[in-house]
């Protein structure tokens, strides 16, 4: 088909479509991430000290830092899906200034556990880590469906920030759950994993996001 | 230009089918030059244009009318063109294997044909003298029309080993039909 045919062809087929737009699909997201971890925190049982730990700084700066990256890598990934609204170039370091605040606080914190005393281990969080994935699943498929019906040009990009995003709702929830006060043990079971959950969906992202 | 696509770009998002192929025919000549800097086989280039005009009809929505058109539709080609490259290089993949099998195989299939003997039968009794790795890599390839990474997959190699392995197979094959 000739290119000024198809022209004649398409532009024929033009009607009004709105799509959501980025502040409006932030929003919707905002709702069902913290709504996630709300309720998987809810599920699994709050901490029984929660009420107590207004005053604990290490524990308000960490839930502000993880606060801060899932703001951040959800709305960048919105951002992402509509073309020409947020510099690709920007995104690593953005991303890598917020992930790397949050484990360089956990592991500030490990410093100073390390001062108070030797650490033995991490203990066993595997079960941990199956909490955080199953409280990120909603937000990821949420962000996943979003982006689709966007449409993103930057699929890996696109879709490691949703996995980083969804991987901090989930390490959210747990924050209100899991009351191991150990530093070593936060950063090997509600961390660290942040790395291959990341790989991951960048890599799904080429096959679920492209159109 | 710009301006003038911004506007024509709000009138289309609200159904205007006149400003929309207006924009459409008023983008080709700026998509013709961006695909001509980057693909260089002249057969290609139209074919990439009409997958960004397909993907910017597809996108238009996405499209804030406060903000530049440009951006938005280079972002839009930059991804379409990267696609088409990613697609492109496996099916040229492909083709450069039939066509490593064609160069090698034409003039024995002539000389073959002279002799009037059958090509399949030849073929059939050379594949039979091949090593078994190289055969199936050539018949994965070339009989059950697999990709490379599908053949790899099935044979538990590498895509570069797969490679290889055909290569050596078409070479032996051959020689092997030279010698006959």
């Amino acid at each position: 088909m000739k290119t000024e045919d198809l022209i004649a062809n398409i532009s024929r087929e033009i009607s009004p479509r709105r799509v959501l737009p980025p502040a409006a699909a932030l929003g919707c997201w905002l709702f069902v991430s913290l709504g996630s971890a709300v309720v998987g925190a809810w599920c699994l049982g709050l901490r029984t000290d929660f009420v107590s730990l207004g005053g604990s700084r290490r524990y308000v700066a960490e839930g502000f830092l993880l606060v801060s990256l899932l703001v951040v890598a959800g709305s960048v990934s919105v951002l992402l899906a509509y073309p020409g609204r947020f510099l690709s170039r920007l995104v690593l370091p953005l991303l890598g200034t917020f992930i790397g605040a949050w484990m360089g606080a956990l592991c500030g914190f490990l410093l100073l556990d390390l001062k108070r005393g030797p650490i033995i281990s991490a203990g066993w969080g595997a079960d941990c880590l199956m909490s955080i994935v199953m409280v990120s699943v909603l937000p990821a498929v949420t962000l996943f469906a979003l982006a689709r019906r966007a449409a993103p040009t930057h699929l890996m990009l696109n879709a490691l920030c949703i996995g980083v995003a969804a991987f901090a709702v989930g390490a959210l929830g747990l924050h209100f759950h899991c009351a191991v006060e150990g530093a070593l043990h936060r950063f090997v079971w509600h961390a660290a994993p942040l790395v291959a959950v990341g790989g991951i969906s960048a890599f799904a992202g080429w096959r679920l996001l492209r159109w | 230009m710009e301006t003038a696509w911004d506007a024509l770009a709000a009138k289309a998002q609200s159904g205007d089918s006149e400003a929309y192929g207006a924009l459409l025919s008023s983008l080709l000549p700026a998509l013709r030059s961006f695909v001509a800097h980057r693909v260089r086989q002249p057969d290609w280039r139209e074919d990439v244009v009409q997958e960004i005009l397909l993907s910017v009809h597809k996108a238009l929505p996405t499209y804030r009318a406060s903000s530049p058109f440009a951006p938005w539709l280079y972002s839009i080609a930059r991804y379409r063109l990267v696609d088409f490259y990613r697609r492109r290089g496996r099916t040229l993949a492909r083709e450069e294997l039939r066509g490593d099998f064609a160069a090698n195989f034409s003039p024995i299939v002539d000389s073959v044909d002279q002799e009037e003997a059958s090509f399949g039968d030849a073929l059939g009794l050379a594949l039979a003298d091949l090593p078994e790795r190289q055969r199936r890599a050539v018949l994965l390839l070339k009989q059950d029309d697999l990709s490379v990474r599908e053949a790899a997959a099935q044979m538990g190699v590498t895509e570069s080993s797969l490679k290889v392995l055909a290569h050596r197979g078409y070479k032996a094959l051959k020689s092997i039909l030279r010698n006959r």
